[in-house]
């Protein structure tokens, strides 16, 4: 985003890929719309490459603090059943998905 | 049907009706019976709650009754009052949907930090409060559930996102209320509907139990009829909370006695410092109008005005809408039907060759459960945070808030507080600015830079406008204070208050208006 | 090895230690490994909107002591980041890690490679939180989910890509089980994934100074897989370059029932994880007094064990292994020192001492494991303790029993739990080493008139001591120290 040009419109392409990487499903009628939103948001904010930031640390956390750490003990817990009140699909003592890898008869944890 | 004066307005504070009952001068079960009722004869109307919990409400009361009959509750602060709860605090038992369907019917099993402060001081949770799915919004039109309507012009919008809050306390359904600010949600609505709201210095209330928009923006606070009230509420509130990692682990003021204080600070007149970027193109005249008669009247009592620069401010809507939603794309990733809230499942024959039925299923789940400003602001997060995308867009914009900050900073070396309209405009009419959500986003210009620094920052009423033949309209100013002074924000607006009594007034339109 | 002469592997592990804390990394569940499915559950665990993590000052000293055995630069201001991806094991869609700024950087970790020292070095270590359980019902439509893992610490050690076999790989990965081991930071146990491993392996031409693609491997989650996986996925590579095809970039999950491995995400499909600092966790700071402290109390690490028992106490490189497999064993062995009127560290050793550490080694390794070992015990049931193991050493030692009756009261002690001293008493053993009395007993013998003429006989043949040693090691009921008394017999019939 350097000397201020303002950013390329987002393509249609670039929209169904951001959209997988959400996890939201778009209709094709949808994709125009929102690359012309986002297009335009992205144009408005391209002002921000006209602000000299050079050595400007970013702000990521609004009050300047430190991370604090808590004691190694064991707190309350919520019963399996309060846990499990609210789940979509659930079989016994565990929360249900469709399966994660159709067709495979394998499953794999994530990558941890 | 005639709107007779609520219980609750017969006492001037919040203070006063906790100590009514703690004195068995009135009982809580009487009070709550009578916001009960209240809300039951007008809500059809404002669309104020997403949910009333009559039971539970009338039960903590007797509860409360019970103890100061046993000769306890000296120390209920909030003894029997009542209160609301914006719909983004999770409340233990109690269905919590961020306004969103895809949260329809999810009942927390704990309580946020607050929510079990206030019950611990005594307050009675009536229910939970409209707002904009997520908090996204500055009119409460995002709500998936229903539209609020501005108690004081049944066509306008009550601002948002906070907008069942405000419009709550302004229709006197309940005298204090929580809302979430992540970009003026508590002060803009509080504007709107012409009552008093606070957004705190980022770590003064904890956020444990608040249902994340923008972590490092969001911060929750009360909005009430005075800053006395607001003050009062958040003195219960607020505090240090080991579970919140940004919690800030410092003694909290006295803010009850910062609003009794002078408006001067011992020895010395208030410096009330004027932004001029805040006064310039696109604000309401009528809306500046009254802010500067506020500033006058100020003026008149001795405090002296600085012309201050906020430079960055033109950025601050940028900076803003690209860390927010970079934060939000993440902070919303944990709804995807698997633990809780709404699923959908594609049915037998509608899976595409080759793809994963859990994949449809998160991306079923979380088109059909999110509104489109929140998909939006998800796609909008995504992309600026990609590989590629990081710097030029999260990076830089989080780069230039740290400026913001700075120019902030300098500006409170020149002025104890700053005096600033809250919105740009008067209240709007519902659907007016649904499809421009750029120009929806740039209304939040005086109220985003308070976030993106961290500040404390209030609203209150100032004056009322008529617009169009409307009935009057309230108009809300913006104090702003340096870091971990939400005392000396609250002691300048209780002063405010002291000389005068807009924040006294109440819509009259509920009396004529037949639910 | 992967045979071929004209090929050599490059090999990086990057190692997932599960940390033993009690409570989770950011929250107060309960971090222990099983229990019934979705039992060890908060807030926070499940993900629940409003949830926030507060970071366990456990976790961060557990990384740290990792850093400092590994001879890490500790960063005294970090970063946790959040790694976005969605799966039904990870609840709130990312999991907190960190980024760009990690805790540990750079450093190496140290390991024996059959009789060779090696020394990998390091990349990173970093803290991040463990994912839920799926378990997958075989032909099923559905998955199911477990949460108790979800948030258990874990520190991730990236190697880098300097390991150049497959032995290697195992022999490095061995090493840091026993090192984590060895700092109390975690069990090391692969069975129950405690220890995870994925490798990313190359082939390059041997000599070659530039890397070859590389394909990562996953779910290789056992020792005994570990070395397999990476010299069938080395062999793998060589087949498809030996026919002139290229390798290309993926990731494959090591097969452990077909011993094979196959293509789970090609490179296009690559996640991008979409890092972002935790705005709900500012930086970490390290209190370089903390540090300091950690630094401190460090447990001794199993190599600078083994250089300790080579240096000072000069055992064999046999015994310095085995004695170095886990710490209880060095703390045990430590303790037979010092029951054993050993000095403690750091005094040098006299070469009197050295032997006697010896003794002590041996005692330890080949008599007392060994029978642990026969009875599948571990040292920490041993009914031996390391005090009477000492005693027992000292006893010898000094001569007060020999080495023949110091493996009948060992056999004793094993069997019975009393102590050296108890069983030497009770059954008489202690042997006389007063010169005067075995004086005593060998002039009965020498001056007994019955006696004479033997020892005229003597006097012509010099063979005949061995007939007057018995004959006076008889008078003390075999209890005399035999050298000690062959010596007095010498001298009183050379006076003859």
């Amino acid at each position: 985003m350097s000397g201020h040009t303002p950013p390329p419109r987002i393509s249609a392409d670039e929209i169904r890929v951001t959209a997988e990487m959400a996890r939201l499903l778009l209709s094709e009628s949808d994709i125009p719309k929102l690359s012309d939103e986002l297009s335009a948001i992205l144009a408005y904010a391209s002002s921000l490459a006209e602000v000299d930031v050079t050595d400007v640390p970013p702000m990521t956390h609004a009050v300047p603090d430190h991370c604090r750490l808590r004691g190694d003990v064991i707190e309350p817990h919520i019963s399996r059943d309060a846990a499990l009140r609210n789940a979509p699909q659930r079989e016994s003592a565990y929360f249900a998905v469709p399966a994660v890898f159709a067709g495979s008869d394998e499953g794999f944890d994530s990558e941890g | 049907m005639a709107s007779a004066k609520s219980l609750v307005d017969s006492f001037s504070s919040v203070a006063q009706l906790a100590s009514a009952v703690r004195s068995r001068q009135v009982s809580a079960v009487e009070v709550t019976r009578s916001q009960l009722d209240r809300i039951a004869q007008h809500d059809a109307t404002l669309g104020c709650f997403l949910a009333v919990d009559e039971q539970g409400a009338l039960s903590a009361a007797q509860v409360i009754d019970d103890q100061v009959r046993a000769g306890g509750g000296d120390d209920l602060l909030l003894a029997g009052v009542p209160i609301g709860i914006k719909d983004m605090i999770c409340t233990e038992g109690l269905v919590t949907t961020a306004g969103s369907k895809i949260l329809s019917g999810f009942v927390p099993p704990y309580d946020a930090t607050v929510v079990a402060k206030l019950r611990a001081a005594g307050a009675v949770i009536l229910g939970k409060l409209n707002l904009d799915e997520f908090a996204m919004g500055s009119s409460n039109e995002n709500s998936a559930y229903k539209p609020c309507k501005n108690p004081w012009d049944l066509t306008r919008v009550p601002g948002g996102s906070s907008g069942g809050s405000a419009a709550a306390v302004a229709a006197s359904l309940c005298p204090v209320s929580l809302g979430t600010d992540t970009g003026g949600s508590i002060r803009q609505p509080a504007a709107l509907c012409g009552v008093t709201g606070m957004k705190p210095t980022y770590g003064r209330v904890s956020r444990y139990g608040v249902i994340a928009f923008a972590s490092s923006l969001d911060q929750v606070g009360p909005l009430g009829r005075s800053a006395v009230d607001v003050a009062h509420t958040l003195q219960v509130m607020g505090g240090y909370d080991p579970r919140d990692a940004t919690s800030l682990n410092q003694p909290q003021p006295d803010y009850l006695a910062a609003t009794q204080a002078p408006l001067h600070p011992p020895g010395r007149r208030l410096r009330i410092g004027l932004p001029t970027e805040y006064f310039a193109k696109g604000l309401d005249p009528r809306v500046e109008s009254c802010v500067r008669q506020a500033i006058a009247t100020l003026e008149r009592e001795g405090a002296e005005l600085v012309d201050v620069s906020l430079p960055l401010t033109r950025h601050a809507v940028a900076i803003y809408y690209l860390v927010a939603t970079a934060e939000a794309s993440s902070n919303l990733s944990r709804y995807d039907g698997v633990r809780y809230g709404q699923r959908v499942t594609p049915r037998e024959g509608e899976l595409p060759a080759g793809q994963s039925a859990l994949v449809e299923m998160y991306k079923r789940t979380r088109a059909a459960g999110f509104g489109p400003e929140v998909r939006r602001r998800i796609m909008l997060g995504t992309y600026v945070l990609r590989s590629g995308h990081y710097d030029a867009y999260y990076r830089r914009a989080s780069q230039v808030r740290t400026l913001v900050a700075r120019d902030f900073a300098q500006a409170f070396a020149r002025c104890d507080v700053l005096m600033t309209p809250t919105s740009p405009v008067l209240p709007f009419r519902l659907g007016e600015r649904k499809n421009d959500p750029l120009s929806m986003y740039l209304a939040d210009v005086y109220t985003i830079g308070c976030n993106l620094a961290g500040l404390p920052g209030l609203s209150m009423p100032c004056g009322f406008v008529e617009d169009e033949g409307s009935a009057p309209l309230p108009v809300g100013v913006q104090l702003l204070g340096p870091t971990l002074r939400d005392d000396i924000v609250l002691q300048v607006a209780a002063a405010y208050q002291r000389l005068t009594d807009w924040h006294t007034r109440k819509p009259s339109l509920l009396a004529k208006d037949p639910v | 090895m992967a045979a071929s002469d004209e090929f050599e592997p490059v090999i990086g592990l990057e190692v997932h230690v599960q940390l033993a804390t009690r409570s989770k990394a950011f929250c107060g569940a309960q971090a222990e490994y099983g229990g019934p499915p979705n039992a060890h559950i908060d807030p926070y665990t499940l993900g629940l909107p409003g949830a926030l993590p507060v970071l366990n000052h456990r976790t961060v000293e557990y990384a740290i002591r990792m850093g400092l055995a590994c001879h890490c630069d500790i960063a005294l201001k970090s970063e946790l980041s959040r790694k976005h991806y969605f799966y039904p094991d990870l609840p709130k869609g990312y999991q907190i890690s960190q980024f760009d700024q990690p805790i540990c950087q750079n450093g190496f970790v140290e390991f024996m490679l059959g009789s060779e020292r090696r020394r990998v070095g390091l990349a990173r270590i970093h803290i991040e939180e463990d994912a839920g359980k799926n378990l997958h019902i075989p032909g099923g439509r559905t998955s199911l989910i477990d949460y108790n893992r979800a948030g258990v610490p874990l520190i991730e050690v990236v190697s880098l890509p300097e390991i150049s076999s497959a032995e290697e790989a195992g022999e490095y990965l061995r090493a840091l089980r026993q090192l984590v081991r060895f700092l109390g930071i975690s069990d090391g146990n692969m069975d129950e994934g405690s220890l995870r491993c994925d490798a990313n392996v190359s082939i390059r031409p041997r000599g070659s100074r530039t890397l070859g693609q590389r394909t990562e491997l996953k779910n290789i989650n056992s020792f005994k897989y570990v070395q397999k996986a990476i010299e069938h996925e080395i062999l793998r590579q060589i087949d498809i370059v030996q026919s002139g095809g290229r390798v290309i970039m993926e990731t494959r999950g090591w097969d452990a029932a077909r011993g094979t491995s196959r293509s789970q995400r090609k490179k296009e499909e690559a996640h991008d994880y979409r890092y972002l600092p935790d705005p709900d966790l500012p930086p970490l700071l390290i209190d370089p007094l903390w540090l300091r402290s950690i630094a401190e109390t460090l447990p001794k690490t199993p190599m600078q064990r083994r250089d300790q028992y080579l240096e000072r106490l000069g055992l064999s490189p046999y015994d310095a292994s085995v004695l170095t497999a886990e710490r209880e064993l060095c703390e045990f062995f430590d303790r037979v020192l010092i029951a054993a009127g050993l000095p403690p560290e750091p005094t040098e050793l006299t070469d009197a001492q050295r032997t006697r550490a010896k003794q002590s080694a041996n005692w330890l390794s080949s008599e007392l494991l060994g029978l642990l070992n026969k009875d599948n015990r571990t040292i920490t049931e041993s009914p031996v303790s390391a005090e009477s193991l000492g005693e027992l050493v000292r006893y010898i030692s000094d001569a007060v029993i020999s080495g023949k009756q110091g493996k009948e009261v060992f056999a004793k002690m094993y069997e019975s739990r009393e102590t050296p001293t108890d069983i030497i008493e009770r059954l008489g053993l202690r042997q006389i080493s007063d010169p005067e009395i075995i004086t005593a007993a060998c002039r009965k013998v020498v001056d007994d008139p019955a006696m004479q003429k033997q020892v005229e006989k003597y006097k012509q043949n010099p063979k005949l001591l061995g007939f007057f040693v018995g004959k006076a090691l008889a008078e003390t009921q075999g209890k005399a120290r035999p050298e000690l008394l062959s010596e007095i017999m010498l001298r009183l019939l050379s006076e003859k």
